[in-house]
């Protein structure tokens, strides 16, 4: 086995001072958890509650709906945005990145003043009969605002890696903008796709701010599990350290999974 | 190959020389810094360099004007005296207490959360209580609005007419009315709860529109504040909050007030109490004082807080 740090490589020492305190850094408070958790005898009893599986189902359903909304409208998206000179769309290009700097809680704010009953839409809306505020479809709304840039961006970064003139060789082969696009860009740009998927799938399901402001907080309706987290931590330390575990764990299940998907992927494309 | 590896080899201890050098010097330039151009910071408590202290006092969401100008009051007759103040909901602020977040004075909307603190071993002596307050409906003057009357109702020509056609508790329990209430753990949501059994038990309202009524809640949340505020938005429809948020002045144009019969009623006590960790104990039972002398309970007051009860019957 190869050591990670060998000195040929320029960055050796400083590299492995940097691994080793931001690995501290990131693994104490998390080491912290798990030994809050394992301190207390009604771990499983804290995990099993009902309100906490409602709060796991609701998390898990609307952030795979937001996660599927982002790919299936961030993909083209992304991909004009790799490929346009136009001035619109760089303006437009700059604008995407804005949820990344909103505080959350001004996410929420601002959807309220669009979508909510008094906001701009507020009107048009309720003449269709629909009133968004207090329910899942906000919970999907507020994660899409502020998880969908983490992929669009990731994406527009891995179509833009795909060197214009393979698409264009293959295109004067004969085949077909679609078929290029499905067999030739998609697999080149898979890592970046998969990487900007777990990054907004991640965002979703830890989305806290602008769901509390948007959707509210009400058990089995829109309370997620980061939801639940805090409205345990007024309660119960030991709850909410349970909670965030088993959030922590299913989000880690996760990312390996995909971790694996991509590597697979990533060898079958070369 | 051998000279390069070398090379490369030492060029990479320098940078994790210069890196580490780097850091250290940046966090010693920080302090020596800090100490150059400013006068030093005491720590809380340091009676000794009088030029600025800092009295940290956790009180509820509920007291935050009330609070905010008391502590102007304050920091007026203590020069060199800041105030800070740390407004949530006094279950969190609790839990923060209880998890070593360090403050001079505690001013809870409830004695649970008070006890609980004490119970911790963290108050230096017995908390006293200073003010009351009462629980009202908050709604939205856009529900107003809206059920007035029959969608083809005439419009209202005088305040007299509005008045008569406005909501009343009993529409709260229509179907699809949105109402906000805080988590049964903050102070002003364990009061709702009260409330809303009572309206159960009572013959006015009954326990079917007790079930209705929390049918109706769309959401629950962390503090008064955010209950008022969304109310406020006009978001929701109703909420249960305290007397004194309804008279805030962004609110108070934004909704319209139903109280809740007095027999139906809470009477909210709020506690203070100086912290055992405070290290300036005299300047924080200096604060303590204010909000009990006639000056601060006129300014409890003006923001629709009640006066104490008296000290024998301070926990109900």
């Amino acid at each position: 086995m190869r050591n990670p740090f060998r000195a040929s490589d320029c960055w050796g020492p400083a590299g492995a001072t940097a691994t080793g305190l931001y690995t501290l850094f990131i693994g104490l408070p998390i080491l912290a958890l798990l030994i809050k958790a394992a301190q207390q005898e009604s771990f499983f009893g804290s995990i099993t509650g009902e309100p906490v599986l409602l709060a796991l189902r609701l998390s898990l359903v609307t952030s795979f709906i937001s996660t599927l909304i982002v790919i299936v409208v961030g993909t083209p998206f992304a991909r004009i945005l790799a490929r346009s000179n136009s001035w619109i769309l760089r303006v437009v290009d700059h604008l995407v990145e804005l949820p990344l700097v909103l505080p959350p809680v001004v996410s929420g704010v601002a959807m309220l003043l669009a979508f909510g009953r008094q906001g701009i839409l507020g009107p048009t809306l309720s003449g269709l009969g629909i009133s968004l505020p207090f329910t899942a479809a906000a919970v999907i709304f507020a994660q899409l605002f502020v998880a969908a840039p983490f992929y669009i961006r990731s994406a527009k970064l891995g179509f833009q890696s795909v060197e214009r003139e393979y698409e264009d060789i293959s295109q004067t082969l004969g085949v077909s903008p679609w078929n290029t696009f499905r067999r030739l860009t998609l697999p080149l740009a898979a890592p970046s796709l998969l990487t900007g998927i777990a990054l907004a799938w991640a965002r979703a399901i830890s989305e806290f701010g602008a769901t509390i402001m948007f959707a509210g907080n009400l058990t089995g309706k829109t309370q997620t599990m980061p939801l639940a987290i805090m409205s345990a931590l007024e309660t119960s330390l030991d709850t909410a350290v349970a909670l965030s575990l088993l959030l922590l764990l299913g989000a880690l299940l996760a990312l390996i999974a995909l971790g694996l998907i991509t590597r697979r992927r990533w060898t079958a494309g070369v | 190959m051998s000279q390069g590896y070398q090379f490369s080899r030492a060029t990479s201890y320098a940078l994790g020389v210069i890196a580490l050098a780097g850091i250290i010097l940046a966090a010693h330039a920080g302090c020596a810094g800090t100490a150059a151009i400013e006068p030093p910071l005491s720590p809380p408590g340091n009676a000794g360099s009088a030029h600025q202290r800092d009295l940290t006092v956790f009180a509820a969401a509920s007291l935050t004007q009330a609070f905010a100008q008391l502590a102007e009051t304050f920091e007026g007759t203590h020069p060199g005296v800041s105030v800070n103040i740390n407004f949530d909901g006094s279950q969190r602020l609790r839990t923060q207490l209880e998890h070593g977040a360090q403050a001079d004075v505690f001013a809870s909307a409830d004695w649970e959360q008070m006890e609980a603190v004490g119970a911790a071993g963290l108050i230096e002596r017995r908390p006293v209580n200073f003010a009351g307050n009462r629980l009202v409906f908050l709604v939205s003057s856009s529900f107003s609005s809206i059920r007035k009357g029959p969608p083809d109702a005439p419009t209202y020509q005088t305040a007299a007419e509005e008045k008569s056609a406005s909501v009343t508790l009993k529409d709260l329990a229509r179907p699809g009315v949105k109402i906000v209430l805080a988590l049964p753990e903050v102070p002003a949501g364990r009061y709702s709860q009260v409330v809303i059994n009572r309206m159960g038990n009572s013959q006015l309202f009954g326990p079917d529109y007790r079930n209705r009524l929390l049918g109706n809640v769309v959401s629950r949340e962390t503090n008064v504040r955010s209950v008022t505020q969304k109310v406020a938005l006009g978001e929701a429809d109703a909420g249960i909050a305290y007397r004194t948020d309804a008279l805030a002045a962004y609110t108070a144009p934004r909704i319209q007030v139903l109280t809740i019969p007095d027999a139906l009623n809470v009477t909210a006590r709020y506690p203070i109490a100086l912290l055992r960790e405070s290290a300036q104990s005299e300047l924080a039972q200096a604060f303590i004082d204010l909000t009990l002398s006639a000056e601060g309970q006129a300014i409890l007051e003006q923001y629709g807080f009640e006066p104490p009860l008296p000290a024998t019957t301070g926990k109900p």
